[in-house]
């Protein structure tokens, strides 16, 4: 079991850690139908990059950069409007286009990703996200 | 210019304005004033310092307490420097242990200074559960800052891990054309191709910074500090500030180097933090684009592609 923000990773992403088919090193996923721009500079985040980034969305949040990149702190959930106090960054770019797992609506987490202005779902949990960028072993577990 | 005698009074130091504060870095304006031997004044003018690599070594910075005008001190010397430092700013837990013995016996010694020049200049000492914002409300102000940010429980291992294991911030992940230690020319043939760096150019000087990001290696192998992927905009833009001095971070452009090998760099225009903000599109104004890539092939030597 790994927790980041308080929550736990879902599992099939914890064993696609494990096997080294999640992480920077990752060449397999296939990012063509998720809506950011820069796909071959998005990084898909070990564990310790998945803290470190998180942390920056608070820390994000602390610079005032809160309604440039679509971030809110412990409010009501507002569309669009990512909770850093409810979310895991799990990939991003260099540009801030990022997933993340969002907990605001419970568990399992759904997947959000960026846009220009907000945050979109792309995947209601994160299997689905596995399936669609088509990372082995990610069928293995449905 | 100031003679010896000169150079040897007693100097007054005082802050001004925190002009950024996280849970890494502070970036202050302090005002240093002089008296000559013969009583004349110094003028006094006005720098930024900046801590960052301290506190990433000490854990990360988990109580500011920074007195903005209300500080006089008369303490000569490195000491008084690092004393300083240890007065306004109190690391998470387990501090210091990455700076290893040299710094143990150092805080031993500044634990009573700091508490005894607090009652001196009457600091208010008193902490308070921190919102993000109470610091920035606090720098708006200008007033005594007394907060404490603290990382989710969540987080604090993994980033005390994270930025202990770290070393300290260096040249070699810098690329610049601002006072350089090592030429951009020369860092960039050390990585590893597709090793990525947010850069920041500021348009009113043609001055800018890269810093090595996320997953970017060195070809020997040798651990360095990387910015994060996500805030790597932000700290790039930090570094500039300490680097130039600049005040006016509206006009900024923020963009990313990606280093190909084989001489060749390509830019990437994407940033959510600085061109959002500054443009209202996370993606460089095209007007920008020609003198970053002038001045990137520059300052690199590479060929630029996009």
């Amino acid at each position: 079991m790994i927790r980041i923000n308080g929550y736990e990773l879902p599992d099939l992403l914890v064993r696609l850690l494990d096997e080294g088919a999640w992480g920077p090193d990752c060449r397999d996923a296939s990012f063509d139908k998720l809506p950011i721009e820069d796909k071959d500079d998005l990084t898909l985040f070990d564990v310790s990059a998945m803290v470190r980034n998180t942390q920056e969305l608070y820390d994000a949040l602390a610079r005032g950069e809160g309604p440039v990149l679509a971030l809110s702190h412990g409010a009501a959930a507002l569309p669009g409007v990512l909770d850093v106090s409810r979310a895991v960054l799990i990939a991003a770019t260099r540009g801030q286009e990022a997933l993340a797992l969002d907990y605001s609506q419970g568990v399992p987490a759904r997947v959000v990703a960026t846009t220009d202005t907000s945050w979109v779902e792309v995947a209601r949990d994160f299997d689905e996200l596995a399936r669609m960028i088509g990372l082995a072993g990610a069928s293995d577990a449905t | 210019m100031p003679s010896a005698a000169t150079s040897r009074a007693p100097r007054k130091y005082a802050y001004r304005k925190v002009l950024w504060a996280d849970n890494y870095t502070v970036i202050y304006e302090r005002i240093v004033e002089g008296t000559a031997a013969d009583g004349r004044p110094i003028p006094h003018h006005v720098y930024r310092q900046s801590h960052t690599a301290f506190f990433k070594g000490a854990g990360g910075i988990h109580n500011l307490q920074a007195g903005v005008v209300r500080g006089t001190r008369h303490l000569p010397g490195l000491i008084h420097a690092f004393y300083e430092n240890l007065l306004w700013f109190v690391p998470i837990e387990a501090p210091f242990e990455a700076l290893g013995a040299l710094a143990r016996p150092l805080l031993r010694r500044a634990a009573p200074l700091a508490e005894r020049f607090a009652a001196r200049v009457g600091l208010r000492w008193g902490e308070r559960k921190v919102a993000e914002d109470a610091a920035l409300r606090a720098l708006e102000k200008e007033a005594t800052i007394a907060t404490e940010k603290t990382l989710p429980p969540s987080l604090a291992s993994g980033i005390e891990q994270a930025t202990t294991k770290a070393a300290e911030h260096s040249e070699i992940t810098t690329l610049t054309n601002v006072e350089a230690e090592i030429a951009a020319a020369d860092v960039l043939p050390q990585y590893k191709p597709g090793s990525g760096f947010s850069g920041v150019y500021d348009p009113s000087s043609g001055q800018w910074i890269a810093l090595a990001s996320g997953d970017a290696s060195l070809l020997t192998g040798k651990e360095i500090q990387t910015v994060s992927q996500y805030g790597g905009h932000a700290a790039a833009e930090r570094a500039l500030v300490e680097k130039t001095g600049a005040s006016a971070m509206n006009e900024n452009v923020g963009f990313v180097v990606i280093w190909e090998g084989d001489n060749v760099v390509r830019i990437r225009w994407n940033s959510r933090s600085i061109n959002a903000r500054n443009f209202g599109d996370r993606a460089a104004p095209l007007r920008f684009r020609k003198a970053i890539r002038d001045v990137v092939q520059r300052d690199t030597g590479c060929r630029v592609v996009e």
